[in-house]
């Protein structure tokens, strides 16, 4: 278990690290946007999934925008995929209508809710994973503090991912003396796990109150200073960039493009 | 536990979001409230134990009798060492670095996840069980039996919740009772493992530094907020689950209206495409059923505020 914990903590550190190129849009902007799409999307029916196809779009856009491979961040969003089958997979025996026939395969609605059921799961973590991936988590937080979210709540969020390397570490540790020790014995009993969790945690402690007395000999006051970057003052192409991707979302909503693109083909 | 986006419908998302950031703002209050030299200290405690739940979940424990492993939620834990409301804001934290750093729950669902996971453990089933059980510093098997107990009632009604949200956004065909029926044993049992793993690191936490476990030290109750909580969030579980059976049953002339016109269209002899439009437009012709868990949703939302101002004006006194 070690290994993939390992790997972890380094892809996250490098994703931190190797921001894309910084792009000249404000977070905010970003931020607001997401969360209009992820509204905008998940209030398409599942029954209507050409029209949910269409909303691919944003995350392929989005990441050729600030020069991110699309595919990673599909692969990466492929983990939802075993839960929202589980979901969606009920639909496929309650929904037993037929849809449509290709050659003499009947395809249900229940099968197509089903696809739309994983269509949407992928769409709305690629949206998230693009924002992070763009944004970075330190500025992400740092920006929801901007746009109105605690300062402790922030601060919490900021010291959590900062600690999570610091522990993971010292877990590694231990469960590395753990293996060294119980030669062939790969299962952990719950006795064990609590004994080592547990002398983590009071380690952890400890440490918690060697670095809240370092912090507040440093003059810390319960919440965390501004990073050291400077924040971008809101501009007019944030402005566009909000009201663009906001307006083309909705009326991609409201006017159904893809069906009506159907009916025309139809009545040709 | 966590829940996708893919499962939730808009308004439900805006309701529980709601409601969830109205319980983060009252523990941001209640935090910030303390005095400073307690904040101080409380502020990297709580950073550090949001980071060990997520170290703690990393390292999987093996379920006795299974061969199945299991990983655990902590907010029992949480609320043991840090109290209802920075336990309850620590594991809401670490329920928003899952969402954004592990695509683990969505950030529609956050309100969701935050209410079904975070304030049904801390401020719901910590005040109401774990704490009367273990008060006067009981012996080791009182605080594991309290472990247990207070994680598998917690995780039941996490359980619900997930299913009274998802039945209410109309996404997954299940019916509501079968969901259930679904939900709750495999939560019995995830609720086990994670009484259990709770009880070995606070057997272990008593062994070290009984010092760090709030209720090992006698301190003075202050249930009412944490009660003004419970009622928050049971009032938000009661008037969904009266949205949901408003909706589940639409009334008789509806139901007919709905076979005559199913029947007709079977009988009607189209062409495929014009079967395949039919078909996807009566899906969303299930607009009724939708309208009637918007009414209970318009209920949930407006029963929240009520009690959020009612807690509001206990307080002020």
């Amino acid at each position: 278990m070690s290994e993939p914990l390992q790997r972890l903590l380094v892809r996250l550190s490098t994703l931190e690290q190797s921001q894309p190129t910084r792009s000249p849009i404000d977070p905010r902007a970003r931020i607001v946007v997401c969360v209009v799409y992820l509204i905008v999307m998940l209030s398409v029916p599942i029954a209507k999934l050409s029209e949910l196809m269409l909303y691919a779009l944003y995350p392929i856009i989005c990441t050729a925008e600030v020069g991110v491979r699309y595919g990673a961040i599909a692969r990466r969003s492929l983990v939802v995929v075993p839960f929202a089958a589980v979901v969606g997979v009920f639909n496929i025996f309650y929904e037993r209508e037929v849809a449509f026939t290709i050659g003499s395969v009947a395809v249900t609605r229940g099968w197509l809710e089903f696809v739309a059921i994983i269509v949407r799961a992928l769409l709305s973590v690629q949206a998230l994973l693009v924002l992070v991936r763009v944004v970075g988590y330190n500025r992400l937080c740092h920006n929801l503090q901007r746009l109105g979210v605690p300062a402790l709540f922030v601060t919490q969020l900021t010291l959590l991912y900062r600690y999570m390397f610091v522990l993971a570490e010292q877990l590694l540790s231990l469960v590395r003396a753990r293996t060294a020790r119980s030669f062939g014995r790969r299962a952990m009993p719950i006795g064990e796990w609590g004994a080592i969790v547990g002398q983590l945690t009071v380690r952890s402690i400890e440490r918690a109150d060697r670095i809240s007395q370092a912090m507040v000999a440093r003059g810390f006051e319960g919440r965390m200073p501004p990073p050291t970057y400077a924040d971008r003052r809101w501009q007019w192409r944030d402005t566009a960039y909000l009201a663009g991707w906001s307006v083309a979302i909705i009326v991609c909503r409201l006017t159904l493009p893809v069906e009506r693109l159907a009916q025309l083909f139809k009545s040709l | 536990m966590h829940m996708s986006d893919t499962l939730i419908s808009p308004a439900v998302a805006a309701v529980t979001s709601l409601a969830a950031v109205a319980l983060v703002a009252v523990a941001v209050r209640r935090i910030g409230r303390a005095d400073r030299l307690a904040t101080t200290r409380l502020i990297p405690l709580m950073g550090v134990m949001g980071a060990l739940v997520f170290a703690a979940q990393m390292l999987n424990f093996s379920i006795p009798g299974t061969g199945s492993s299991g990983h655990i939620v902590g907010g029992v834990l949480l609320a043991a060492v840090l109290g209802e409301w920075a336990g309850f804001l620590t594991l809401t934290s670490v329920i928003v670095v899952q969402c954004l750093l592990f695509a683990d729950g969505g950030l529609m669902t956050l309100g969701c996840n935050i209410l079904n996971m975070a304030a049904l453990s801390c401020l719901v089933a910590y005040p109401l069980i774990f704490k009367p059980l273990v008060r006067g510093n009981g012996s080791t098997a009182r605080w594991a039996a309290a472990s247990v107990a207070t994680s598998i009632v917690a995780l039941e009604m996490g359980a619900m919740g997930v299913t009274i949200e998802s039945e209410l956004s109309g996404i997954t065909a299940l019916p509501y009772g079968r969901f259930l029926a679904f939900m709750l044993p495999i939560h019995l049992l995830v609720g086990l493992g994670e009484g259990l793993a709770t009880a070995a690191i606070v057997a272990s936490l008593r062994r070290f530094r009984a010092d760090l476990l709030v209720d090992a030290t006698p301190t003075k109750p202050r249930p009412r907020g944490a009660i003004m909580a419970a009622t928050v969030v049971v009032a938000l579980v009661a008037a969904s689950v009266a949205g949901s059976i408003a909706s589940s049953q639409p009334d008789g002339l509806e139901w007919s209206v709905e076979r005559t016109t199913e029947g007709a269209e079977i009988t009607d002899n189209q062409t495929l495409a014009h079967r395949s439009a039919s078909a996807l437009q009566r899906t969303t012709a299930l607009m009724p059923d939708y309208e009637a868990s918007m009414a209970g949703l318009v209920g949930v939302g407006a029963t929240v505020a009520l009690v959020f101002a009612l807690t509001r004006l206990v307080r002020r006194r």
